[in-house]
């Protein structure tokens, strides 16, 4: 990460924030997004930011549960005046205690493994009762008709091209898949009710709202989840199925252990039957596929040669992502069902020993 | 050290997160901290402290600092002791001078006359013309003796009468405001200091009064001790922040017309017949008067070039110079 130091007319700038802290820095280096202030009680972070009320409202609620110790998150530390943000006209300020990561941020493995592991543990952690998820689903249902249009308006041309070009050809011979797989989404999100007809409810929790690997501060063992100014309330399963999306597209074609991910995340926060199904029909209709056929529309120039390594890379990886993870779930499933049929066998046996 | 003040101290050390406490002064009571010199604060009126503290909280500015309460180690404002409360603050300690500083402070007081609001402090006084002529009245009944004093008195007397007829003009359409702007009752130039270029403003712990008052009072004082270019220089930077309302404007000059101490030489002169001292020479009195006329003078030349004088003072500025 480049280090730049701070301009001489800078400093006054940064000094009056740095006053609300009592910190009078001997150093300031520019790091990235970040100020690093070295001061003689120690190193700190000072970023710069355009926030909004609700925006540092979400910063206090995460401060307030991470000093009641009930998540480990890195917040921004308070002023001497309380303040956990710095206010001015047009951006404000907060500082956080320096971290020295000894994961590279190129190191996407390595974080996202730390990340399937955060999230579970912020999503448990936090975890409230079930609610009504009817605007959930519908919600789904929308994307789900988005992603779908973009493939429509692929396809349609492409059928309509004498001779496809080699990236249409490649889309569309895997094409009746994904579109099968979105129908068995549609399925899947078009029933809000349950068996007994009363609407679908399921479990919220505090979702952090931007969970990505830089979000994340690893130092040896320790990893914090930092960045919660878009965190809130919400059907946290939603984050989670956009988590693995989101890891599905980074990592593209790198070797990935998808059932570690998964089972990092359930260790910490256990899924219950209506998440996975949950889980695994979003993976149906994944965005970087849709993403990548609208780039293709839409771009003036295209090389055709990286559109198709891409989409082999994505196809690749998606369908390993998802035969890992829905065969995890199925073993799950086995074992519960196992486990159930044994305790049930016991007391069939216990009952008889009585009788 | 004495007992309370040990008391004091250790309180301070236990609820805020200093290492060290040394006392550098006793009244105002100032400590040397490893994070730099604070001052202590001690309220004996619960909700004055809570009405400084909303009023900080209105002010809370990335222009110029306030002299906000530190939180205690579990994020209080101040410490209760007993049925006092302790708060600590920052005491920067270098002197602001108004020549140079002419900007920082117009962007300070602009941002003190949007914010630093609340419902009237106090009653509305009185009309200065009603006040005016029942003194001279007064005067006139129990047979004023000091000659020169009553000749300068009686030929101002038109002029102040002027004068506080239209204070009283400018004044009438904000009597019944709901919000008003308001200032601590110490308010004055040692109540900023300068840290990292800008100002560090005290609000202190004082009642809130009249801001518009306060501020004449302190542009007339200014105005005594600097130059004239250093005024216009403020009031130019006034006008640049285009903030400073016609309300304020008009009350400004109102505090200025209004013939205070035209009253207070002759409040005196009456003191001295009944052997009360209250010495306010003419002399005094003269220079005042003609401070006011050339302070009113130079803030309409400023203002009145876009109109933004407010409701003109026209008659009562030309009032004749005292000699």
């Amino acid at each position: 990460m480049g280090v730049r130091h701070v301009e001489q007319k800078d400093n006054n700038r940064i000094n009056r924030i740095l006053f609300h802290y009592d910190l009078v820095p001997y150093n300031l280096a520019v790091r990235g997004s970040l100020i690093r202030v070295d001061t003689p009680v120690g190193s700190f972070a000072l970023k710069q930011k355009v926030l909004n009320d609700q925006q540092i409202r979400s910063l206090q609620t995460v401060y307030t549960l991470t000093r009641r110790m009930v998540i480990d998150a890195v917040c921004p530390l308070p002023s001497k005046y309380g303040d956990l943000v710095i206010r001015g006209t047009e951006t404000s300020y907060y500082l956080l205690p320096w971290f020295t990561e000894t994961v590279d941020p190129s190191n996407l493995q390595e974080r996202y493994r730390h990340l399937f592991i955060k999230a579970g543990q912020l999503h448990r952690k936090t975890l409230e009762k079930k609610a009504d998820s009817t605007s959930l689903y519908q919600g789904m249902v929308r994307v789900l008709n988005q992603r779908q249009m973009i493939w429509e308006q692929f396809l349609y041309k492409a059928e309509h091209h004498v001779y496809p070009s080699p990236f249409e050809q490649a889309v569309l011979k895997s094409a009746f898949i994904y579109l099968e797989n979105m129908q068995r989404a549609r399925d899947f999100f078009s029933h809000e009710k349950d068996e007994e007809g009363k609407n679908k409810t399921m479990r919220r929790a505090l979702c952090h709202g931007r969970l990505s690997p830089l979000h994340l501060l690893i130092e040896n063992e320790r990893s914090c989840l930092t960045n919660f100014e878009n965190s809130e309330d919400g059907f946290f399963v939603v984050e989670t199925a956009m988590l693995f999306e989101q890891a599905n597209a980074m990592l593209g074609s790198e070797q990935t252990d998808w059932q570690g991910f998964y089972e990092s995340y359930r260790a910490a926060c256990p899924l219950n039957d209506e998440e996975k199904n949950f889980l695994t029909h979003f993976l149906l209709f994944p965005s970087a596929h849709a993403e990548l056929l609208s780039r293709y529309l839409y771009s003036g120039q295209i090389d055709e040669q990286w559109f198709v390594k891409r989409w082999i890379d994505l196809c690749r990886t998606h369908m390993n992502m998802f035969t890992s993870i829905k065969e995890r779930m199925d073993e799950e499933q086995k074992k519960e069902e196992e486990r159930k049929a044994k305790e049930k066998a016991a007391k069939e046996k216990d009952e008889k020993e009585h009788q | 050290m004495t007992n309370e003040q040990g008391v004091l101290l250790s309180a301070l050390q236990a609820n805020y997160y200093f290492g060290q406490l040394r006392v550098v002064q006793e009244r105002p009571l100032l400590v040397e901290t490893e994070r730099g010199r604070k001052k202590i604060r001690i309220w004996q009126n619960e909700a004055l402290l809570k009405l400084h503290l909303k009023w900080r909280e209105r002010l809370i500015n990335d222009d110029f600092f306030i002299d906000r309460m530190y939180v205690t180690r579990s994020g209080l404002p101040s410490v209760r002791m007993g049925s006092l409360s302790v708060t600590c603050h920052d005491a920067p300690s270098e002197p602001v001078q108004l020549d140079g500083n002419e900007a920082l402070l117009a962007t300070a007081l602009t941002r003190l006359v949007q914010y630093s609001r609340d419902v009237p402090a106090e009653e509305v006084p009185n009309s200065a013309s009603v006040r005016v002529r029942s003194l001279y009245e007064q005067a006139k009944q129990i047979g004023f003796q000091d000659h020169d004093t009553w000749k300068m008195v009686s030929s101002c007397f038109s002029s102040a009468c002027a004068r506080a007829e239209e204070a009283d003009r400018l004044r009438e359409p904000y009597q019944n405001r709901r919000s008003a702007f308001i200032l601590p009752e110490d308010f004055s130039l040692q109540s900023c200091t300068a840290i990292f270029d800008t100002l560090f403003l005290e609000l202190g712990q004082s009642r809130p009064v009249d801001g518009c008052r306060l501020l004449a009072r302190f542009f007339l004082a200014e105005s005594m001790d600097h130059r004239k270019q250093s005024m216009n220089n403020l009031f130019q930077a006034l006008k640049d922040q285009k903030l400073f309302d016609r309300e304020t404007a008009d009350l400004l000059q109102a505090e200025w017309l209004e013939p205070g101490e035209w009253m207070r030489l002759l409040e005196s002169g009456i003191n001295r017949e009944q052997m009360q001292s209250d010495p306010f020479s003419i002399e005094e009195f003269k220079q005042i008067w003609d401070q006011k006329i050339k302070l009113i003078h130079l803030f309409k030349s400023v203002f009145a070039q876009s109109g933004d004088a407010g409701g003109g003072a026209a008659r009562g500025a030309e009032g004749q110079q005292s000699d």
